[in-house]
């Protein structure tokens, strides 16, 4: 017993040892840390917009010039290509139109569909509005790489929905302001009333639930007995 | 000439270098060595992190030697290298981060580099703190220079060129075979590199067996 409590409080004070060592240099290691994963990423989505700082939510990156007013977005957007997955990120300004794209990751054919990643492919999106967005041969002004169609294809539509994605965040966030000022005006009844019709209905389902499972149950016995006979 | 005496401060630390190379003779260490020598910075930076983790823990281990019981010897080895590791991958993260991305995973598998725990368990834990700081400055540096070694022959006939921290030390105008860069390159050109250092042992013995014998 005595002997292994002197183990014990050996491997006790060894380890409290390292967690102080460790705590102190991580207390001085990881502002510095942060920093510098914040420095990348702002250097990665300055390739594709112009702005002083950004934003991270779930789906995009909000962008923000030097007074904090949001002058675009930043999404990152997977688009089927023809032999893998083309990741994209794209930079787009308040009107929808494109400021920046940049293909992130891609495995297409060398020479043929991995030429989207070149800038004389890529340069013509920006600027560009969704509805000039599609190939030349789908009837819009994007000049594919020639033997590559799929392949820019691929990366149009990836851009048309950073578009379409950012245009329903707007909306969204319109809408989310609305509902707000709505709610403010009137004084909640109407969602009192809402969330009753609601538990009524669930109540009845239940019912409904309960009884079909009495006549299954009893439709099974019936057919048991049959088979006895 | 006069034969460096084996007890002598001074063997415990040139030994580390060529007779008792910890890749080469030891044979220890050798995945982050297959891994990462494929360029001289990746060498270096691998090299300059294990030796300060291998000193760390030789000294701290070598001053407790007397105070820690033999049966929990393993489990104090590896707290106190994983400590040491992970401060070397927090300074690392925060000062150089584009070596650290580089070596990548390697950084934590330094851990479990056989050399700093083979080197705790056989020497560190049974002879002074001294004789431990020498031990461990020789075999980093002898870990570092058979980096070197494999990484600046991988690296010329893997690129055609020697680059370190951004300068272009050599550049020949041969076609780059690009094997070398990867892993089937590694194994053969440590297999030739380990051959080689067993030929020059094995005759260095012949000829100290031929002079013993007169």
């Amino acid at each position: 017993m005595n002997e292994t409590l002197h183990l014990g409080i050996t491997l006790m004070v060894i380890s409290l040892t390292a967690g102080v060592a460790l705590a102190i240099t991580n207390y001085y290691t990881s502002p510095i840390i942060e920093s510098q994963k914040e420095r990348a990423m702002k250097e990665s989505l300055s390739k594709v917009i112009e702005a002083d700082s950004f934003r991270e939510t779930n789906n995009y990156s909000e962008a923000y010039d030097e007074q904090g007013n949001a002058i675009g977005k930043v999404l990152k957007v997977a688009a089927k290509g023809y032999s893998s997955i083309i990741n994209v990120m794209v930079g787009i300004d308040k009107n929808n139109k494109i400021t920046g794209i940049e293909v992130i990751s891609q495995q297409e054919t060398p020479g043929l569909g991995a030429k989207i990643k070149e800038s004389s492919f890529l340069q013509q999106f920006i600027g560009k509005t969704l509805e000039e967005l599609k190939i030349k041969k789908d009837g819009g002004k994007i000049d594919a790489v020639t033997g590559a169609t799929i392949s820019s294809r691929a990366v149009t539509n990836g851009v048309r929905q950073a578009i379409e994605q950012s245009m329903g965040i707007n909306q969204t966030s319109e809408s989310n302001a609305e509902q707000i000022t709505n709610d403010d005006s009137e004084n909640g009844l109407d969602n009192e009333k809402g969330f009753e019709d609601d538990n009524e209905s669930d109540e009845e389902e239940i019912e409904e639930e309960r009884d079909e499972i009495k006549e299954a149950d009893e439709s099974e016995d019936r057919e048991d007995d049959e088979e006895d006979d | 000439m006069k034969r460096m005496t084996k007890q002598g401060n001074w063997w415990e630390l040139a030994k580390g270098l060529f007779a008792e190379n910890p890749v080469f003779c030891i044979v220890l260490g050798l995945c982050p060595t297959l891994a990462i020598s494929t360029s001289l910075d990746n060498a270096l930076g691998m090299g300059a992190a294990a030796t300060f983790v291998l000193l760390g823990s030789n000294i701290f281990i070598s001053a407790i030697r007397n105070k820690t019981p033999d049966k929990i010897r393993i489990p104090i080895f590896i707290v106190v290298i994983a400590s040491f590791v992970t401060i070397v991958s927090l300074l690392m993260q925060a000062f150089t981060p584009a070596l650290n991305k580089a070596l990548g995973i390697y950084v934590p598998l330094i851990v479990v580099n056989c050399i700093i725990f083979g080197r705790a368990e056989a020497f560190a834990f049974k002879n002074n703190v001294i004789k431990s700081t020498l031990d461990a400055i020789g075999m980093g540096i002898g870990f570092t220079l058979s980096l070197l070694l494999i990484s600046s022959i991988r690296e010329f006939l893997g690129t055609g060129a020697l680059k370190l921290i951004g300068i272009t030390l050599i550049s020949a105008p041969i076609e780059p075979a690009m094997v070398f860069i990867l892993a089937p390159g590694a194994l053969l050109v440590m297999g030739l590199l380990l051959g080689l250092f067993a030929h020059l042992r094995n005759r260095k013995y012949e000829k100290t067996c031929c002079e013993v014998k007169g």
